[in-house]
């Protein structure tokens, strides 16, 4: 009896990513390994002690209620925000909360914003000819761009299927577009670790699919971190899901687990405090729905 | 298929070699041209005074450009200008008004009371350390403030407040310093250049030539900067800085460059404005002419380098022409120009030209009009 209740305490702390000060996984496999991160604001604590780690070549989606500490996790990560307390080691090598946002992206960390965030009066091929010459020297920058790096900001372009609209301003792109033209600029980059907050937010249906499929495509070859609401998309493109709330690692797993997760259910319904829609419902796998393997 | 489109991709790349949507060879060079070869002609016809007055507007055209490139492309909206062009047309000063006293006080010191040259005056009797000095002193300034402006992230309209807060303590500074800076009088009176007679009309023909030459080859290393990567570097942190700030580079650095560069430019400016006009006093550093430069930028036409020098000859022809017409109100026709550049051609003049400035009817709305003010000056719009 006592054995059994042991054991689902054991499982319990397992899922919460190993919340415990000793269950820290070999760091040689790890690309990012979030420890203790505790950030609040104005007293508030949006993230506790939370512990989040992600493997090479993982596509990993992050999902929660509203205030779960998603975004701030991502803000993290990427220098925007700077803990009160923990680490954050990227790529086996040293904390890296107390480097600057352009730093960090030398380091290989990319990042795509929840709202297009590119430059409207340049030509997408120089947004991406921008994007490119990160690593330059000021005085390189001082020069044109070379024919390598003009065939690769070409191959990125066919990439993310924007080739045609070359030399268009990108303020005239539609909505998807420009995510896609944003998700280019980072491709171009070739990050080790990807970030995406919302990637298909205002999409339509068919923008969902193709950016869904692109990507499947960019995270065969890279890590990827997507915060995500849309959880039609998410059951359709996850594989390894996790949950936040409050500022800690609720759950993980594959969508059909965290889905059963009671904790997960209790987190979303608390939120949805009249008897409305939640959260919740929109996650319960509909009959009609075959999910990916 | 990827193939078949090569070609036109190519042909794309090459189609946009321009910064920013405006493009067009007839504005681009042409006009340049044009204008150049009218400013080439006009000390052949023109009177001797308005040669010197031309030559006048010469310099506050390289005035304006210094303020079109972080304004007009990288979206900084300096209204503390009127400082570097202050600093640079002192350096001149000191250098001119030793030669004229022939190794005597200047005769504001000894009015002041000063019995020997302060020591940081001494080294301006030599050109050599004079003139590289007019742009190093104000791009120093630039460069200092501007880094740790740029560093706590201040921008848009904040930015252009310090930089208002600069023209009002740099000129308040330079007034209560009157033994070394000869006060609210400024510095005046200089004899020779060169050891040639300053106030003869060869000399000032040889300056106007010279601030010609100076603004040529300011115009073509802004058309170079403008058209290399770092020229898109400035239009992109003009668009979205963070975009910039996650795609791996430092905006405080390049933005610190640009305005260093800026109040270099502005500074020569100021270097040729002394020995044609004869002066330089607080009243060319306050805060009115910093702002008159932003005048002047926004009517030629922002992120347009010629519209800053159509823009600075224009507005200060009809200054001149309107003061001496109507000299109780031409102030007056001053504000309704920068009211018709904001709300009526926002692309300024050289936008009028590209015939794209009349494209916004909808202004009239009350919405265009209680947004108009912010939404036409990217520098301010955050």
């Amino acid at each position: 009896m006592i054995g059994r209740r042991a054991r689902g305490i054991f499982r319990a702390v397992n899922q919460n990513g190993g919340n415990g000060a000793g269950a820290k996984p070999p760091a040689d496999d790890l690309i990012l390994s979030v420890e203790q991160l505790t950030i609040s604001f104005d007293g508030f604590t949006v993230l506790n002690e939370l512990d989040f780690s992600m493997k090479y070549g993982e596509m990993r989606f992050l999902i929660g209620p509203n205030g779960a500490g998603k975004t701030t996790l991502i803000d993290a990560i990427t220098g925007k925000s700077k803990p009160d307390r923990g680490r954050i080691v990227f790529d086996g090598g040293a904390d890296l909360t107390r480097q600057q946002e352009h730093e960090l992206v030398k380091l290989g960390i990319g990042r795509k914003f929840q709202t297009p965030s590119i430059f409207g009066s340049l030509t997408v091929y120089q947004n991406l000819e921008v994007a490119l010459g990160f690593r330059s020297r000021i005085t390189g920058l001082l020069g044109g761009t070379r024919r390598r790096d003009s065939d690769r900001i070409m191959a990125t372009l066919e990439e993310v299927g924007l080739a045609a609209r070359v030399g268009d301003p990108a303020g005239s792109l539609s909505h998807g577009e420009k995510q896609w033209l944003e998700i280019g600029m980072l491709l171009v980059q070739e990050p080790k670790l990807l970030l995406m907050d919302e990637p298909v937010a205002g999409m339509t249906r068919r923008e969902r699919e193709r950016t869904g499929e692109l990507l499947q495509s960019i995270g065969s070859a890279r890590s990827v971190l997507v915060v995500e609401h849309d959880m039609e998309f998410v059951r359709r493109f996850a594989e390894t899901v996790t949950v936040l709330h409050l500022g800690r690692v609720l759950s993980e797993g594959t969508m059909e687990t965290v889905q059963q997760d009671p904790e997960v259910v209790r987190a979303y319904l608390g939120h949805g405090a009249s008897g409305q829609r939640t959260v919740a419902e929109n996650t319960r796998p509909r009959a009609v729905e075959t999910v990916g393997a | 298929m990827v193939t078949a489109t090569k070609a036109s991709i190519s042909r794309a790349i090459r189609t946009v070699a321009g910064p920013t949507r405006l493009g067009g060879v007839a504005t681009d060079w042409i006009a340049p041209a044009l204008v150049l070869a009218a400013l080439l002609a006009a000390p052949l016809v023109l009177s001797d005074f308005r040669v010197a007055l031309l030559g006048k507007f010469l310099t506050f055209a390289i005035l304006a450009m210094s303020l079109n490139l972080i304004w007009g492309y990288a979206g900084m909206l300096s209204l503390g200008q009127g400082v570097f062009f202050g600093l640079g047309g002192y350096a001149m000063a000191m250098f001119l008004k030793l030669e004229s006293v022939q190794g005597k006080l200047p005769d504001f010191m000894f009015w002041s009371g000063l019995t020997e040259l302060p020591f940081f005056w001494a080294p301006f009797q030599y050109a050599w350390f004079a003139i590289p000095m007019t742009f190093i002193v104000p791009a120093a300034l630039a460069g200092g403030l501007g880094y740790l402006v740029f560093r706590s992230r201040i921008t848009g309209v904040y930015f252009a407040l310090i930089t208002q807060a600069l023209a009002l303590i740099v000129s308040i500074l330079f007034i209560g310093q009157q033994p070394y800076t000869g006060g609210t009088n400024g510095i005046t009176n200089y004899t020779t250049m060169f050891g040639f007679s300053i106030n003869a009309p060869s000399t000032q023909v040889a300056l106007y030539y010279a601030t010609l030459a100076v603004l040529a080859l300011t115009y073509l290393l802004c058309t170079w900067l403008i058209a290399s990567r770092f020229g898109r570097l400035l239009v992109a942190m003009r668009d979205d800085e963070n975009r910039v700030r996650f795609s791996g580079y430092n905006p405080a650095i390049l933005k610190t460059i640009v305005f260093a560069l800026s109040g270099g430019i502005a500074g020569i400016a100021g270097a040729l404005f002394t020995p044609q006009v004869g002066i330089i006093s607080p009243t060319m550093m306050g805060i009115v002419p910093s702002i008159e430069i932003a005048i002047w930028v926004a009517v030629g036409g922002r992120g347009v380098l010629l519209g800053a020098i159509v823009g600075a000859i224009l507005v200060n022809g009809a200054k001149s022409g309107l003061s001496e017409s109507f000299p109780a109100i031409w102030q007056y026709f001053l504000g309704l120009l920068f009211i018709g550049a904001v709300l009526v051609f926002p692309a300024g003049i050289m936008g009028l030209l590209r015939g794209e400035g009349w494209r916004r009817p909808e202004w009239l709305s009350v919405q265009q009009l209680r947004n108009g003010a912010t939404r036409f000056i990217p520098g301010v719009s955050k």
